[in-house]
């Protein structure tokens, strides 16, 4: 692999991802870029190499990403980040949808010391942002649920480990995204990376070979695209020089001109995919005859914590507590393994309070066998190998935090980008409006509608799709729209958008005054709620109403159209002024934005 | 005990100070409040609530609380608490103010002294009075008419020591942000001088500048004055009231416009 690349693991058991010189390598780069030895430009590419962003429209503070392969942290790194908030940020933390955990308004100059003590937690923010291969991602309940072909979670993390420093890749046309999925039901994530592997198991000759289904060149954005089937079965020992031959094909092809047309999507798109194919296929024989050593798999020991376990325990049985019931409901499944709980905990578009994080530490530490938490795209958490009998503890204990928010699994797990709480990009407060849209959602018990179930709301405050909304059920962009004579901020709706690998983009469909946006979703609900066809799913009875099949009041578009118009009137600038603002805000509407720092 | 600022060194060690319990020459005060101390205490030590410091600060009575804790003008004063030394701090800097510069905190809170089974004592110890003089030094104070007169001058900076979301809601023109728990050790008070020194060169705030910190109470910019101290700088003051203080004062305060930073706080029905 890479001789002489040595991490420090310190206790991160195997997790540790850390080079303890690069905090002293961004100390000494920020000192030459305060002395006016390094130019603006350079400095932002290292930060961003480095995990750093600056803030929305800030020139002194930032936010520092720490990169979660497969998004999985240990209580003592999750301890670790609780302080860290405390003293050099705003006391709180930030789960994105690539599983990642980022510290907010810090200021450059607090990064090194952040970085060392990171570093001896095994923790890195290296290639968390910038033109590099972001964190492999992966199924959260991988090695636990019930449908998937095989634990892809050793797959993801050596993947992630060959890349990261590797200089094959430090200087990409663009940023590079990989996903690991443990099946194709709907909530895999593969189709919509870069390169997307989803585990199977195939027979040859009488032997059982683990491999994935290769997915290229999908991708969300300002134009979001569904990736293509690369092979339909790539066994494991070529797991490697796979993706390195579609990231080599991609740095070598890749436009580096043009900012918004550089990720690969763009370059399969423009070539074709079968010709793309070829060349990547073409790539790979190359690879295996001149470097096969460098592209060994070497997989990290994954240990099972499976021990003797009540299997017939029921943690609902018997019990009267109706918050418990709905929240066991809505935010615990069963595992594969019987008897053992995996244990979602939602949050308010991913932003948990430092003593929250320390309850975490310490549930996970307690109660879970394996001693440790993954971070889910939903921006929450999950607590696996939980025994039965510790799930109602668990319950307490995260109550006590005020953390046994139900909903984790429903209609009511809203995801939301920063937005402009933090981003340079965002048009709309899509941070603050995800959080009412899911307290009105759990206010009203949607979370408990079976209808609803496996829903996804997903906001984004710009065209760029960090929120994901291209795939939400239902999507909505932050954009504008004049009312009454007013720049108002609004939510461009899309509707349609599915993930899983039959993952579809969600179409536009009409445009909702940001202050209106709880209550039209909640009428676009009632509406499918009243209208559909017995057992018919959502998806199933938009598709039908969007091709004019309606049934008695909404029977197309333009009839659904006009009863969400209704929900989303805003009352007249005189009766109501702060209608034609943003959430959050005291202020006038104003559409800012500034030059993003994602492509730099 | 001599720091290269010429001042006493304004930390002491744990073991340093437990073989010192029965040094004539050495007086432990403890800064936390009356009932905590009659729990128990560092033995020998004697009982100055820093609460009872503020109520009147002027250096004459300072001195006279002093002299009836049986403390002399050459008695090395150790202070302690259990608030991450900033109670501990603030009480030796009023000490400092009122003239008696042999001061020291101790860089490890109450909790940690008795964790470590150090000696402790639930007696009240004896009280002599001694008789202890008055040199008001006004050096390591400022007022907040100083800090409007040098705003903006290249040869101070001005430290906040409050958290990160304080300073974010609002905070004096120009200052710089370094919450104070940044310099805390690992179960101590302070970092290590060579980490201090590291923390502030990474802040490109230079040796030969005048510093001068305030938070919300007083006492976590006392720590913060000690941990400048200690890394070396020779021209550091203290703003000795509170963010209210300063406020009443009317400086000029600068806030973000049009930033969401609580947005990113949590749940917002907790609101």
């Amino acid at each position: 692999m890479n001789p002489g690349k040595e991490e420090h693991a310190a206790s991160a058991g195997g997790l540790g991802f850390a080079m303890p010189e690069e905090a002293e390598r961004f100390a000494h780069v920020l000192r030459l870029f305060r002395e006016g030895k390094l130019g603006e430009d350079d400095f932002r590419r290292f930060r961003l190499q480095h995990g750093i962003y600056s803030e929305r429209f800030q020139t002194d503070f930032g936010l520092l990403r720490v990169k979660l392969p497969a998004g999985v942290i240990t209580p003592e790194q999750l301890e670790l980040l609780a302080d860290l908030a405390e003293v050099f940020s705003i006391g709180s933390l930030h789960l994105t949808t690539r599983q990642n955990i980022q510290l907010h308004w810090l200021l450059f100059e607090d990064v090194p010391e952040i970085l060392r003590r990171l570093a001896e937690a095994g923790l890195t923010t290296r290639e968390a942002c910038g033109n590099t291969v972001r964190n492999v991602t992966c199924c959260p309940l991988a090695g636990c649920c019930p449908h998937e072909a095989f634990d892809v979670t050793p797959y993801a993390l050596a993947t992630a480990r060959y890349l990261l420093r590797n200089p094959m890749n430090q200087d990409l046309p663009r940023k590079f995204k990989i996903n690991f999925s443990g099946c194709g039901r709907w909530c895999s994530l593969a189709p919509l990376n870069d390169v997307g592997l989803v585990a199977e198991e195939r027979e040859d000759g009488g032997r059982r070979v683990k491999g994935f289904r290769v997915y290229v060149g999908g991708g969300l954005g300002p134009a979001s695209y569904v990736g293509g089937l690369l092979e339909d079965f790539t066994p494991e020992d070529r797991l490697l020089e796979t993706v390195a031959s579609v990231i080599r094909v991609f740095d070598r092809l890749g436009d580096r001109v043009k900012m918004h047309k550089n990720r690969m999507r763009y370059l399969v798109k423009e070539m074709g995919f079968q010709k793309f194919k070829e060349l990547v296929l073409r790539e790979r024989r190359i690879v295996q005859v001149t470097q096969p050593a460098n592209f060994r798999l070497s997989l990290p020991q994954a240990s099972s914590p499976l021990k003797e376990v009540e299997e017939s325990f029921n943690p609902a049985q018997g019990v009267k507590d109706e918050a418990y019931l709905r929240w066991f409901t809505t935010n615990v499944t069963a595992q594969k393994q019987k008897g053992y709980y995996a244990v979602y905990l939602s949050t308010p578009a991913g932003d948990m309070l430092a003593q929250q994080v320390r309850a975490v530490a310490e549930v996970a530490r307690n109660h879970s066998e394996e001693r440790l938490v993954r971070v889910t795209p939903l921006q929450g958490l999950v607590f696996r190998w939980i025994p039965g009998r510790n799930v109602p503890e668990v319950y307490w204990k995260l109550k006590e935090a005020g953390l046994a928010s139900p909903g984790a699994l429903s209609v009511a797990s809203v995801v939301g980008c920063t937005g402009t709480a933090s981003c340079n990009l965002a048009i709309t407060n899509s941070h603050r409006v995800a959080k009412e849209v899911r307290k009105k959602f759990l206010e009203l018990g949607l979370d408990m509608d079976g209808d609803l179930k496996n829903l996804a709301v997903k906001l984004s405050g710009c065209p760029n799709s960090c929120g994901h909304h291209a795939i939400g059920a239902v999507g909505l962009v932050g954009s504008t729209q004049r009312i009454e004579g007013i720049l108002t901020p609004a939510y461009l709706m899309l509707l349609g958008g599915k993930t899983g690998l039959d993952a579809r983009i969600g179409k536009p469909f009409m445009r909702v005054p940001a202050k209106k946006l709880p209550e039209v979703l909640v009428r676009l609900f009632e509406l499918y709620k009243a209208e559909k066809a017995e057992g018919e799913d959502f998806h199933n009875w938009i598709d039908r109403v969007l091709r004019g099949g309606g049934a008695s009041v909404i029977k197309n578009a333009e009839d659904l159209r006009r009863e969400l118009e209704k929900a989303a009137k805003l009352p007249s600038p005189r009766e109501d002024p702060k209608a034609y603002m943003d959430w959050g805000s005291e202020e006038k509407f104003v559409a800012k934005t500034a030059r993003g720092e994602c492509a730099a | 005990m001599s720091g290269k600022t010429g001042y006493p060194h304004p930390l002491v060690g744990a073991e340093w100070l437990s073989a010192r319990l029965e040094d004539p020459g050495v007086k432990v005060v403890d800064a936390r409040d009356a009932e905590d101390f009659r729990r128990g205490h560092v033995k020998g030590a004697v009982s100055l609530p820093l609460q009872r410091i503020l109520e009147d600060e002027q250096p004459e009575r300072v001195a006279a609380l002093l002299g009836k804790l049986g403390v002399e003008d050459e008695t090395l004063v150790v202070t302690y608490d259990d608030r991450g030394g900033t109670h501990a701090s603030r009480l030796a800097w009023a000490l400092e103010r009122a003239g008696h510069f042999k001061v020291a905190v101790l860089e490890v809170e109450f909790r940690s002294w008795a964790d470590r089974g150090l000696p402790v004592s639930l007696k009240k110890p004896l009280e002599e009075t001694k008789m202890h003089s008055v040199r008001e030094n006004i050096h390591i104070v400022a007022t907040g008419e100083e800090i409007r007169e040098k705003a903006g001058s290249p040869h101070m900076v001005l430290v906040d020591v409050r958290s990160r979301l304080d300073y974010l809601d609002g905070h004096l023109k120009g200052a710089k942000t370094m919450p104070w728990k940044m310099f805390a050790g690992r179960g101590k008070v302070l970092a290590g001088r060579e980490e201090m020194e590291r923390l502030i060169d990474e802040h490109f705030i230079s040796r030969d500048k005048e510093i001068i910190t305030y938070s919300s109470d007083g006492a976590s910019a006392a720590l913060v004055f000690y941990a400048f101290r200690l890394a070396g700088f020779q021209k550091v003051k203290l703003y000795p009231g509170s963010w209210k203080d300063l406020m009443s004062a009317g400086l000029q305060v600068e806030r973000l416009k049009e930033a969401h930073y609580r947005d990113l706080l949590g749940d917002i029905s907790l609101e």
